[in-house]
């Protein structure tokens, strides 16, 4: 992901790493710092798949290199963005993991585990609802923060879903 | 702190056509004066039934609810419009304003009836309407506001006569999410701000997650409880989300 982030900017123009630095620190609302060793990984592997290449070096001594994105950057960037998401990965609940185990296990009392969980996503969407307010006029970490919400919500629902079913799954055993 | 009020395994019962549906079957809660309650349910699960036993809409049938440790089921029609009146205000989802009086008279009107004097009607719409923010809105009639204002006027109503509890009935139904968060912050700054106790019933889980503590309601009954005090870093949860989606 972090690549294609910096494929992405040096397809608008030439950048050399502080510039890099900068630009992700703003899209990202000024919450977290990027370190210059991730940024410059990511060039050196870049220009060795050919995907990106130095421009100029400055000639003040301390090697300030602008890469720019070569054609095959460029096709693999937009290859990238034209092709359509599938949601695997997200669908993994690691908290239905433990409920299998729990049952699996003997331990019963699902509707125990399923109060702390609830508990602890309901504290996480009060978080995120805080933070989708006070970033209300920065357009991306809004829709980051409300795809969490959005997420969340279905999470909380899946529990009372969780809760019903179990509860027969007890009671009938 | 003190319990404002209090249900004891409370019950509600509807007949519908020869069939019974029991409705509530068997809450117990209690809840401190100056919290900020959600109780959450899919629709079904008896939260505004639970709702209007407790706003001293509607009679339990069986169990006892409790306001400031007066028995609600010994009070007669007139004692409980009287506490209705002075000490619960209620907020609708469908607002239930008044089509042909203005913003201003909407709110007016709630102290009126629970006998305010003229000057300090005056005097509390005022301070009301700046609460809620529609001062520049007074004289407007409620169709001509939006979801968000109607909803505002139908706060600011319920808390003409200063009631010591206020009760909403998914507060943020008919909103969507950015105006909602407008609301839910303006009933936390009632809560936090003025001391008054507050209880939500809502299905959104977002409009909860305001709350210092949450109810969730299933077939009637009491499935968990959660605590909820306390705000979040915003900074480090944003920290958080991003470490995540970059990898």
């Amino acid at each position: 992901m972090f690549a294609y982030t910096i494929l992405g900017l040096l397809a608008r123009q030439p950048h050399h790493g502080y510039d890099l630095k900068r630009a992700i620190e703003q899209a990202l609302g000024g919450s977290r710092e990027i370190n210059f060793g991730q940024i410059y990984t990511t060039l050196g592997r870049l220009e060795r798949d050919g995907l990106a290449e130095v421009q100029s070096e400055a000639d003040d001594g301390r090697g300030k290199k602008t890469y720019r994105i070569t054609a095959a950057g460029r096709r693999e960037l937009e290859a990238w963005l034209d092709q359509p998401v599938v949601k695997n990965e997200s669908f993994k609940d690691a908290f239905l993991v433990k409920l299998i185990v729990r049952h699996l296990a003997g331990y019963g009392d699902a509707l125990a585990a399923i109060t702390r969980q609830r508990q602890a996503y309901l504290k996480q969407l009060r978080g995120l609802t805080a933070l989708a307010a006070e970033k209300a006029d920065q357009p991306f970490v809004s829709l980051l923060a409300e795809g969490a919400i959005l997420h969340l919500q279905a999470d909380l629902r899946w529990l009372d879903l969780c809760d019903e079913r179990l509860e027969s799954l007890e009671s009938s055993s | 702190m003190s319990t404002i009020i209090e249900t004891r395994n409370v019950h509600r019962v509807f007949g519908l056509n020869g069939m019974t549906v029991e409705a509530v079957r068997g809450i117990s809660l209690a809840v401190q004066a100056g919290e900020f309650v959600a109780i959450v349910g899919p629709s079904g699960s008896g939260k505004s039934s639970l709702l209007h036993m407790l706003g001293a809409m509607d009679r339990a049938s069986q169990g006892e609810v409790l306001f400031e440790g007066q028995d609600l089921a010994r009070l007669g029609d007139g004692q409980r419009t009287d506490l209705r009146a002075s000490k619960i205000g209620f907020v609708f989802q469908t607002f239930n304003l008044m089509p042909t009086l203005n913003v201003y008279e909407n709110i007016e009107i709630a102290m009126r009836l629970g006998g305010v004097p003229r000057r300090e009607r005056r005097q509390r719409t005022g301070d009301l309407l700046a609460k809620v923010g529609l001062t520049q809105r007074a004289r407007h009639l409620p169709r001509h506001l939006s979801g968000g204002e109607r909803q505002r006027v139908a706060i600011a109503r319920a808390l003409a006569n200063r009631p010591r509890l206020l009760l909403a009935d998914e507060p943020t139904g008919n909103l969507d999410s950015r105006t909602g968060t407008g609301i839910l912050e303006l009933l936390r700054a009632v809560c936090s701000q003025d001391g008054q106790t507050v209880i939500i019933v809502t299905h959104d889980f977002r409009a909860a997650s305001y709350a210092d503590r949450v109810l969730v309601l299933r077939d009637g009954r009491i499935r968990g409880e959660t605590r909820l005090q306390g705000d979040l870093d915003t900074h480090q949860v944003l920290g958080q989300l991003l470490e995540l989606e970059l990898g």
